[in-house]
């Protein structure tokens, strides 16, 4: 009774012609409303006039009855509270019939009868092309349609051959404040000049993916700093004309990122990064692939002002040593996922730290890291115990060792990888698919290129009964009878098997790519570089 | 409680009796039930928004779905997916487009969630698919702009058409 009380004594009293919604005490009506308070708060400051009343969705006007503006808080009893809500209710008017039979029965039903926010409802369920045609649909129309409720995340990924500059900057004043969400992957029309216009109109943007929009430079940095002080989420990647002074701009005023992916941004080095370290504490995900500045100096400023990092994609980071990896796992003891492939000097030492460590490690892929040997991922599996995916591909020192360690002490994994990982035998496959829980959750086993593999392999994996695809292309001792028994046992299962010498064909199977990391098997994917997106 | 009946009065002044549990999926209603006490046998909820013809049809409705787990709240980043209406609404809803707007205020007034998200997502899927005549022509609508301003706003939203 309080809140409708409160609401009703603030609405009247406001002398507002319109109450929005009866039930807005149960208070799950609110059809744009934001999460965050503070979110509301800044939409309320800069809302533009008539923006703020789509936030409720309201069809109850009340006429301008003096007696319903006196305060409500001295009604007591029940029978008054009664005769209150009689009243309120009767002198309600919805609709004026006499006035809507005198309208041209021409025109349309729809705006006749539903009030503007209903109308939104209806809208905040179409697409992009739906809500452009209802733009050319009339005047009326076309300010619905073009209303920032509709537009508070936009993903322009899907047309990115079409979209030049002038779409962005028609979209950025459309949807204003409003703005929460923009992706901009691959549009590489947009130039600095249009994420100025963007960053001017859209200042409680909070996620920007604008990876591969090569025209991209500092001066966007400089725009989005300068606006969006909410930025929590951003993809820089492949933008190769930024540098360290766009960083700095950028970290300087956005100090709430949380999400930033500059793989590829070349002439970023390790003062750039220091930057965004030293800004930026709550930093969680950070991708610097191909970083080839992505030092030991780089990597100690992350470890020392980024303790909340879960996710670190160091890809072909190739001047990295364990010196500076050392530090990382040593302060940032939440990483989930660690990715370091192609990080050719790292050795045991990084593993045996791992273990110590970073205890919730799910992910890790060390691909290419060929001084990686089995007493590291003994130690490695024992410190981990929730590992569900691991890349080996090519660690060529690893044996058959590594996976009873695996087998024993890491009960969740699902996904793994021992391609050309040419010391595996059947004996090591035998670990996994006698081990209760590898039987039950393993689902991708990418085994190609193990040449001492034979159907000995297939018999043990016979087992694992939620095996989703098993790669053993060119492991020359599979037989087709091996394969085909595979098979029969489990018809969805895709098998990856080819023969020398014809070369593998060509499959695309597995390179959907999501929209908001550059990992190529997002659809087996289950870590959280998905799931923090 | 099971059973326990209130009344509902329309704004034609006709009164049915309804299930407390199934007129409770009215938010209005269920806040006037526990915020003002009138829960005894005789007492009438008077609904001067809803005539008796929509109010049969939103009783009808709410019956139908009393067992449904409460709706989910709105996000923004709700899926925008309309293809996940019951076979039943769907039939539910094949009425005039005036009844379905009056459904629509009406589950608005009453504050019924799944109601009015059913019939929302309903006109929505009317107007998915069409160009903006064929949209002017399910609707009725006056095409208000001059030849110049339909040329300027055609260039501007043409970016999502396919080429």
């Amino acid at each position: 009774m309080a809140t409708l009380h409160t609401f009703l004594k603030r609405t009247v009293g406001q002398r507002l012609s319109n109450i929005n919604n009866l039930g807005v005490t149960s208070g799950n009506t609110d059809s744009s409303s934001d999460t965050s308070l503070s979110t509301t708060e800044r939409l309320n400051d800069q809302a533009n006039d008539g923006y703020s009343s789509t936030s409720t969705l309201g069809v109850l006007s009340i006429n301008g009855d003096d007696s319903l503006r006196r305060p409500l808080l001295h009604v007591h009893t029940k029978i008054r509270q009664k005769e209150f809500l009689s009243r309120l209710i009767h002198n309600t008017t919805v609709m004026n019939m006499e006035h809507e039979q005198s309208m041209n029965d021409n025109i349309c039903l729809l705006d006749r009868k539903l009030p503007k926010e209903l109308i939104l409802r209806i809208f905040s369920y179409l697409d992009y092309k739906s809500l452009c045609r209802c733009a050319q649909v009339s005047k009326y129309w076309n300010t619905l349609a073009s209303d920032g409720s509709n537009w508070q995340s936009i993903n322009l990924k899907n047309f990115q051959r079409d979209v030049d500059g002038n779409v962005l900057d028609h979209l950025s004043k459309q949807c204003g404040s409003f703005l929460k969400q923009l992706f901009i992957e691959n549009c590489k029309f947009i130039t600095d000049s249009n994420m100025r216009n963007l960053a001017n109109n859209c200042s409680n943007l909070e996620r920007i993916n604008m990876k591969h929009c090569t025209k991209l430079s500092n001066t966007t940095l400089h725009h989005l700093s300068k606006h969006c002080s909410y930025l929590v989420y951003i993809n820089m990647a492949s933008c190769h004309l930024i540098d360290d002074q766009g960083i700095k701009m950028l970290s300087s005023n956005c100090s709430n990122l949380e999400w930033c992916d500059i793989s590829w941004c070349m002439n970023i080095t390790e003062n750039g990064i220091q930057s965004l370290a030293e800004s930026c504490p709550k930093l969680t995900v950070f991708k610097a692939e191909g970083c080839t500045h992505m030092n030991n100096k780089a990597a100690k400023e992350l470890a020392i002002n980024c303790p909340k990092l879960l996710f670190l994609d160091i890809n072909r980071c190739s001047s990295l040593t364990d010196e500076g990896l050392l530090i990382i796992v040593e302060h940032c003891t939440l990483l989930d996922t660690l990715i370091i492939a192609n990080c050719r000097n790292l050795t045991d030492n990084i593993l045996v730290a791992l273990g110590q460590h970073c205890h919730k490690l799910k992910r890790l892929d060390a691909t290419l890291c060929s001084q990686f040997t089995d007493a590291g991922f003994s130690a490695l599996t024992q410190g981990c115990p929730s590992l569900e995916r691991l890349d080996l591909e090519d660690c060529t020192a690893v044996t058959d060792e590594t996976l009873r360690h695996l087998a024993n002490n890491c009960p969740e994994i699902k996904i793994l990888t021992l391609s050309r990982c040419e010391q595996i035998t059947d004996e090591g496959v035998r670990y996994i698919g006698s081990s209760t829980s590898a039987q039950e959750k393993l689902l991708i086993l990418e085994l190609d290129n193990c040449p001492t593999i034979t159907d000995t392999s297939i018999d043990h994996l016979l087992a694992c009964q939620n095996l989703k695809r098993l790669d053993i292309f060119d492991c020359q001792q599979v037989t087709k009878n091996g394969i085909k028994k595979i098979q029969t046992y489990f018809p969805d299962l895709k098998v990856h098997a080819y023969f020398a010498p014809r070369t593998p064909t060509q499959n695309n199977q597995h390179t959907t790519s999501c929209p908001f990391c550059c990992c190529t098997s997002c659809s087996a994917c289950t870590s959280s570089c998905c799931t923090v997106s | 409680m099971a059973g326990h009946k209130i009344k509902l009065q329309s704004s034609d002044g006709d009164t049915f009796d309804v299930e407390v549990e199934i007129a409770k999926q009215s938010a209005t209603i269920k806040t006037m039930l526990e915020d003002l006490g009138m829960d005894e046998e005789e007492d009438v909820i008077p609904l001067p928004n809803v005539n008796s013809a929509i109010l049969k049809k939103v009783i009808q409705w709410a019956t139908h779905h009393k067992d449904d787990p409460p709706p989910p709240e709105d996000d923004e980043n709700r899926e925008k997916n309309t293809n996940d209406i019951s076979s039943w609404d769907q039939d539910f809803l094949k009425v005039d487009q005036g009844t379905l707007f009056e459904l629509i205020l009406a589950a608005n007034y009453l504050d019924i969630k799944g109601l009015l998200d059913v019939t929302c997502k309903t006109v929505a899927n009317m107007i998915k698919g069409k160009t903006p005549e064929e949209i002017r022509r399910t609707f009725n609508i006056k095409n208000d702009f001059t030849p110049q301003e339909e040329e300027q706003i055609k260039k501007e939203n043409e970016w999502c058409e396919e080429k």
